[in-house]
């Protein structure tokens, strides 16, 4: 991209962030203009909120990701947030075996080399990239802290008794959850993922973590509402709409 | 056209002094695939493992490799289409006309029958692309152009002219041009990988993993995260002694 791209592609991203954090505000207008940010110590941004004596800041988190076609934002309350978007279509300009055995973990290795498909190993390997960049970016620590061959991505059919329906329906979810190789076998459960295909192009994926989460209960489901937006221009919900296909994670829209 | 060639002729780096490497090669064809793109252009003897490479030099390996890894687009290389056939035909017509010097000693020291078919193993080799037969580019040949067995003693001009009568000549520079864009500006030393080049943090990781096999040693993720301009690559590497 030229400079003059790139410089468009950041403004639009700002403009972004601020527009969708004003948006949230409920105690007062904010003008998104009057908004500040900051860099947490290891990199991450984040909003600095006025300090005021009848102001106590809310607890809106956010997080951004860009390829050259799409930015994303996603903004939670009380919960860490990562996210990360790539292009379906993107191609590696290094094999992917030997990324992946250079980057990623053993057994993330073994699940890719066990696809024999090319495209839907390429596939693959891009999901389960963005879900590790969104894990990453959620706990803010950078790469160097949490280098992405220490935890593993695993999918895990579990089932989903749905109480509200009638007859007490059952279906099928895929769940993600991580494992940390420095901590094998405790499972990391306070952490949602979800992964997604935006409007037929992109995968799209999103951590929160959640404190609240109590260890050992499976199947919470992330809930989600998802915009398609030109920051001051269209503002267009579209949950539960074709632009947005759940492919992991268990996810209310 | 002295641009392009500029341009074609610095992708094409073989380096001066590691022609004594391949003074004693192995004559057999075996030995020949066995010199792959690293043996030739690292400087491969013990006495330079455990010293410090100097940084300018340095500057200009890590600045082409993120050029590189800006200009390869995967699908051209990885498919073999026409349009990049022709594009190595005309470059063997460039350089054989300019009468370089060093390829035509390297080919003579390697002891290889078929010049031509030499050196366009040293151009794929030396373009960095995947290693494709010689025999899928004879075939291409032979379907495309419907030359007769012995091709190799066709002149290039004749080759040429004969693409010349099918008016493929535009197309042909236009090829020429989109394989070798002009050079990007924005490669400078104090270029910023995410907000200068534009790269994500997926491109970053890949320039990284490039930078380790142009250099010949692992860079540890925790340092990984810092390099975040060319600059910083610049500064690890130097200050490696592992670095090659």
């Amino acid at each position: 991209m030229s400079g003059d791209q790139l410089k468009k592609r950041a403004l639009l991203a700002r403009a972004l962030v601020r527009t969708t954090i004003a948006r949230y505000q409920t105690n007062c207008e904010i003008n998104p203009r009057s908004l500040k940010f900051r860099k947490n110590i290891y990199g991450k941004p984040e909003v600095e909120w006025h300090k005021d004596d009848n102001f106590s800041p809310p607890p809106l988190h956010f997080n951004i990701s860009h390829t050259s076609s799409m930015i994303a934002c996603g903004v939670t309350i009380n919960a860490p947030i990562g996210i990360d978007v790539e292009e379906k279509q993107r191609k590696l300009k290094n094999d992917i075996i030997a990324f992946a055995q250079r980057y990623f973990s053993p057994y993330e290795v073994k699940l890719l080399t066990s696809i024999s498909e090319p495209e839907v190993r390429r596939q693959e390997f891009i999901k389960l990239w963005t879900l590790k960049e969104a894990y990453v970016k959620a706990l803010g620590k950078g790469f160097s802290a949490m280098p992405f061959k220490t935890f593993t991505i695993q999918f895990r059919t579990s089932t989903l008794r749905h109480f509200h329906l009638p007859g007490n329906s059952v279906s099928e979810a895929s769940e993600v959850i991580v494992e940390s190789s420095n901590d094998p076998g405790n499972l990391t459960n306070n952490c949602l993922f979800a992964l997604l295909e935006v409007a037929g192009s992109h995968y799209a994926a999103i951590c929160v973590e959640n404190d609240e989460i109590v260890r050992g209960e499976a199947n919470t489901p992330m809930k989600l509402t998802v915009r398609k937006t030109i920051p001051f221009v269209e503002d267009v919900c579209v949950s539960g709409t074709d632009a947005v296909l759940p492919l992991r994670g268990i996810i209310e829209q | 056209m002295a641009a392009v060639r500029e341009a074609l002729l610095k992708r094409l780096r073989v380096n001066a002094t590691s022609l004594s490497l391949l003074r004693n090669p192995k004559p057999s064809l075996n030995g020949l695939f066995a010199l792959t793109f690293n043996a030739v252009h690292r400087r491969f003897s013990d006495d330079v493992m455990g010293s410090f490479l100097d940084k300018s030099e340095v500057t200009d390996r890590v600045v082409s490799v993120v050029k590189n890894f800006q200009k390869v687009d995967p699908s051209k290389v990885s498919s073999f289409s026409f349009q990049s056939f022709l594009s190595i035909f005309f470059f063997t017509f460039f350089l054989n006309s300019f009468g370089d010097l060093i390829l035509s000693v390297v080919l003579e020291n390697m002891g290889l029958r078929f010049g031509l078919l030499g050196l366009l193993y040293l151009i794929f080799v030396s373009s960095g692309e995947h290693l494709r037969t010689l025999m899928e580019i004879l075939e291409g040949a032979h379907n495309q152009f419907d030359i007769p067995e012995g091709w190799n003693d066709v002149g290039v001009a004749d080759f040429l002219g004969k693409m010349r009568v099918e008016q493929q000549e535009c197309d042909l520079l236009d090829s020429i041009y989109d394989e070798y864009p002009k050079e990007s500006e924005d490669v400078t030393p104090d270029a910023h990988f995410q907000n200068d080049l534009g790269l994500d943090s997926l491109d970053t990781v890949e320039v990284v993993m490039a930078l380790e096999e142009e250099f010949g040693f692992e860079i540890p993720d925790n340092e990984a995260d810092k390099i975040s301009t060319i600059n910083h690559a610049v500064e690890f590497i130097a200050s490696h002694p592992q670095a090659k």
